[in-house]
């Protein structure tokens, strides 16, 4: 279902999954979310699967509560499954959390408000809004079975280890032209086809605002290394931090949590 | 005119009465100011269809979608000139009423339950037009109305409690319970506080106006200055600390269709939902009829009550089909509509496009509408439903007034609109019965016996009554001698009343007595 929805270069798919295969191969407690052939029936099958669509194109059902052109899929990659891509099935039982963030223990569904206000540059849907029961049931259904408040192996993003030199955005600069500016685009705009995002923006407007995880250096290094580029991920630590580095430095939308004031200040 | 000869034909204005005026209408010259009154009109239904929708439970874009091609049904085929349809409050509360226990409110399957039921409802009601049983509406007495409408006005207030305290409201409760628990919680967003409480001061100031458009205007004008507030709150302090839940990028533009759900689920749960698309059926063709009559009243139209009734219904079964939801006249649109100039109904047609295309063109405005500033204009609404100076005449009328509106009321606001409405009908049936269950009875001696003049009505209320005055009458005399009961003077008899009178006819003949019965009564 998802092909036809959003094509993708086969090969890079293949790879990928050989990949995760391998993965998960390697260490014995990988935990395994059921797969989409096993998707329930009836009503919570039906949330179920409005949460799938929702996440794999944000901007078209969920358009209401999304600013930019970013689906959940863009990072949290293969439907939210993919170790060290911030897999969902690892965030479920971790809930409710204590967030220095927001200074207080967090429900999972105001995790979501967050992911909309951040990495979707846009509102928060309400707690009993359709588009987070529907999410909620998604990463519920992916979480069958895993453990409840333990940090399950390939879960959130493994960190870069320390390199020893500084990021470097100069350095960075020349990866992405090289290793991402083909999918991601000179211009870092991402690439459409029939008017689609194929490849997602990593920055401008239509991307993730300065508030958003991806916006902070350490957690970009740690998705790309771990995922970029896109089924070759071959970066080594210092290319993965320099080329955060370099997306740092560009503009985007800013941090919804700071007023006009605090931006002006800044600047 | 070459609809002259076509548009001649019964049948066809029975089914397109718009063929009557709208050929001639460029001729008519009411264009102009029905233009004027269409923009107006749209500046007051645009704030209303966003905030009506939500307190149907539905997305904001189904309370647009409502305010545009049912609007343009309903004026196309109805008779009155200045009814302005729509989303309407009472139906609105109606409708969550009926559907949330089913279906959660805002999800897919709630959308789908409220098009069907819109659906059963439009045809209800295009049925009781078609077969002229428009007189059912006159069954609620104007005070019965004063006292829905006054629940209508304390059920929305109550409702947006916890979206002006900046809470997650409480669902499958009435709403005196809601706003109890929401109060009770203790705990309030302050910068929610601070954009209801401007909304809703704006909207008074506005209301006071010296002027009469800011006047006219003042929901939106109220609605516009929450929304301004919270947009400088976000400037000033960032828009993830303030944290204001709005309405979103709204996906309008020509109405996507809908399609009424008959799955077994769906004509499962009918028979508990008819209670409320009986309600809404009625009630939605009480407040229309009413409106267009006092409009007509005052502009001296002949109105055609049976073509109004089948054109609601008609607007209705459109709403089904093109993501809307059931709606009605509403009173405070069309009388300001009216008062705007309205000649003819091509104004409702026009507004309902120019809110249509406000609402596309203003997208990106209606997104930035906090839940605060729609509490607020909700609060606005459901304030200006409750007339305190009518409530207070009611009370200096009488005792049985004052008593009906407040049964209306008491039973509204804890039972739910649905009680209010069957407390509405039935306490002055009960009342007008209790009255007529009391025939006078006038007992005379004659020469030959005794004759008992009944005067009112003989029927199963009343039947006790005239036997027990009969048979203390025959216990006196020992069931000897003649009666004679005189029934000219009767209205009515229904069966219980006439095998009562039998059954003490019997009585005398056995104890050796006769009992007569004279006039409009066979005897055997
Ligand atoms: C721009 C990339 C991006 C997009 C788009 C995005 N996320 Fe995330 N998300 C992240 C990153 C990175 C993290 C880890 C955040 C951190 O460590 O600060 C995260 C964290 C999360 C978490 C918490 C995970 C945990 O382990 O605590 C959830 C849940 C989540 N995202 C859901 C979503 C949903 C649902 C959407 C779509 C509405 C979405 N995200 C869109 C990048 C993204
Ligand atoms: C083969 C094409 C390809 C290449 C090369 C590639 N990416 Fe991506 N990238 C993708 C796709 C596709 C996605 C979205 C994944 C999805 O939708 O499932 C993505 C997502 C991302 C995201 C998260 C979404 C967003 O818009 O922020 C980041 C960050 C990212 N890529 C960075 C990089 C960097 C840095 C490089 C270079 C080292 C790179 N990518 C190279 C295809 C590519």
């Amino acid at each position: 279902m998802r092909a036809g929805q959003r094509m993708r270069p086969f090969i890079g798919a293949a790879l990928a999954w050989a990949c995760a295969a391998a993965a998960h191969a390697g260490s014995p407690h990988a935990f395994r979310p059921p797969p989409f052939s096993s998707m329930p029936g009836g009503q919570y099958g039906a949330l179920v699967r409005e949460g799938y669509r929702i996440f794999e194109q944000t901007p078209r059902y969920a358009g209401e509560y999304t600013g930019d052109a970013l689906s959940c899929e863009s990072c949290h990659l293969d439907g939210g499954r993919r170790s060290d891509a911030v897999p969902l099935w690892a965030a479920f039982g971790m809930y409710p959390r204590y967030q220095t963030r927001a200074g207080q223990v967090i429900s999972f569904q105001q995790r979501l408000q967050q992911c909309f206000q951040f990495s979707e540059n846009g509102y928060p849907p309400p707690l009993d809004s359709q588009v987070m029961r529907a999410l909620t049931a998604y990463s519920h259904w992916l979480a069958s079975g895993a453990p409840i408040g333990v940090e399950l192996p390939g879960g959130g993003l493994k960190p870069v280890p320390k390199t020893g030199h500084d990021p470097d955005p100069v350095a960075g600069r020349r990866v992405y032209a090289n290793r991402c500016a083909v999918c991601h685009g000179s211009d870092g705009h991402g690439k459409k086809v029939d008017g689609q995002y194929r490849y997602p923006p990593l920055w401008g407007s239509a991307s993730f605002n300065r508030g958003a995880g991806m916006a902070k250096l350490p957690v970009a290094a740690a998705f790309i290394k771990a995922n970029m580029s896109y089924g070759h991920a071959d970066l080594t630590d210092q290319q993965a931090d320099d080329v955060a580095a370099w997306m740092e430095l560009q503009d985007r939308p800013a941090d919804p949590r700071k007023g006009v004031l605090a931006w002006l200040l800044e600047r | 005119m070459a609809f002259g000869k076509v548009a001649g034909s019964r049948w066809l204005r029975w089914a397109l009465p718009f063929l009557e005026w709208v050929p001639s209408y460029r001729a008519s010259g009411a264009w102009h100011s029905d233009a004027q009154a269409a923009v107006l009109s749209a500046g007051i239904m645009l704030p209303q269809a966003v905030v009506l929708a939500r307190l149907a439970g539905l997305p904001a874009q189904y309370g647009i979608y409502a305010a545009f091609l049912p609007v343009i049904v309903a004026a196309l085929w109805g008779s009155s000139r200045q009814l302005l349809s729509g989303p309407n409050t009472a139906l609105c509360l109606l409708l969550a009423a009926t559907v949330s226990p089913f279906a959660a409110p805002g999800s897919s399957e709630y959308i789908r339950y409220v098009a069907t039921l819109t659906l059963m409802v439009g045809a209800g009601q295009w049925l009781l037009g078609a077969l002229g049983l428009g007189a059912i509406l006159d069954y609620l007495p104007a005070s019965a109305d004063l006292g829905i409408t006054t629940v209508v006005g304390v059920t929305i207030v109550l409702s947006q409690t916890s979206y002006l305290l900046g809470q997650t409201p409480t669902y499958g409760v009435p709403a005196w319970e809601a706003a109890y628990a929401a109060v009770a919680a203790g705990s309030a967003r302050i910068p929610d506080l601070a954009v209801a409480a401007a909304t809703v001061g704006i909207g008074m100031l506005a209301h006071r106006a010296p002027t009469l458009w800011v006047r006219r205007l003042a929901l939106l004008i109220a609605l516009l200055g929450g929304t301004a507030l919270s947009l400088a709150l976000d400037a000033v302090y960032g828009s993830a600390t303030m944290g204001f839940l709005v309405v979103g990028h709204l996906p309008v533009g020509w109405p996507a269709l809908s399609m009424p759900d008959f799955g077994p689920r769906m004509l499962a749960t009918t028979p508990a939902m008819l209670p409320g698309i009986l309600t809404i059926t009625y009630l939605g063709l009480v407040q229309s009829t009413v409106i267009a009559r006092t409009l007509a009243d005052e502009t001296g139209q002949r109105l055609d009550l049976g073509q109004e009734i089948r054109a609601q219904g008609l607007a209705n079964v459109t709403a089904a089909f093109v993501s809307g939801f059931a709606g009605s006249g509403s009173f405070n649109r069309s009388r300001a509509h009216a008062r705007a100039g309205t000649r003819t109904q091509m104004a409702a047609v026009m507004s309902a496009i120019v809110t249509m295309l406000a609402a596309t063109l203003g997208s990106r405005f209606l997104a930035e509408i906090p839940d605060p500033a729609m509490a607020g204009v909700l609060v606005l609404v459901g304030v200006g439903l409750i007339d305190w100076s009518k409530l207070a005449m009611q009370w200096r009328i009488g005792f049985g007034q004052a008593g009906l509106v407040a049964a209306v009321v008491v039973a509204g606001v804890l039972g739910g609109l649905q009680d209010a409405v069957i407390v509405g009908v039935f306490a002055p049936l009960v009342g007008y019965l209790s009255k007529a269950a009391r025939p006078s009875i006038r007992v005379e001696k004659t020469q030959d016996g005794v004759r008992v003049h009944l005067d009112g009505n003989v029927f199963f209320a009343s039947a006790q009554r005239v036997a027990a005055v009969l048979r203390s009458l025959g216990e006196e005399n020992g069931f000897s001698g003649r009666v004679d009961v005189d029934l000219r003077d009767v209205g009515y008899i229904d069966a219980d009343g006439f095998a009562m009178l039998r059954r003490e006819q019997a009585r005398w003949q056995e104890r050796g007595g006769t009992l007569v019965l004279a006039e409009g009564v066979e005897q055997t």
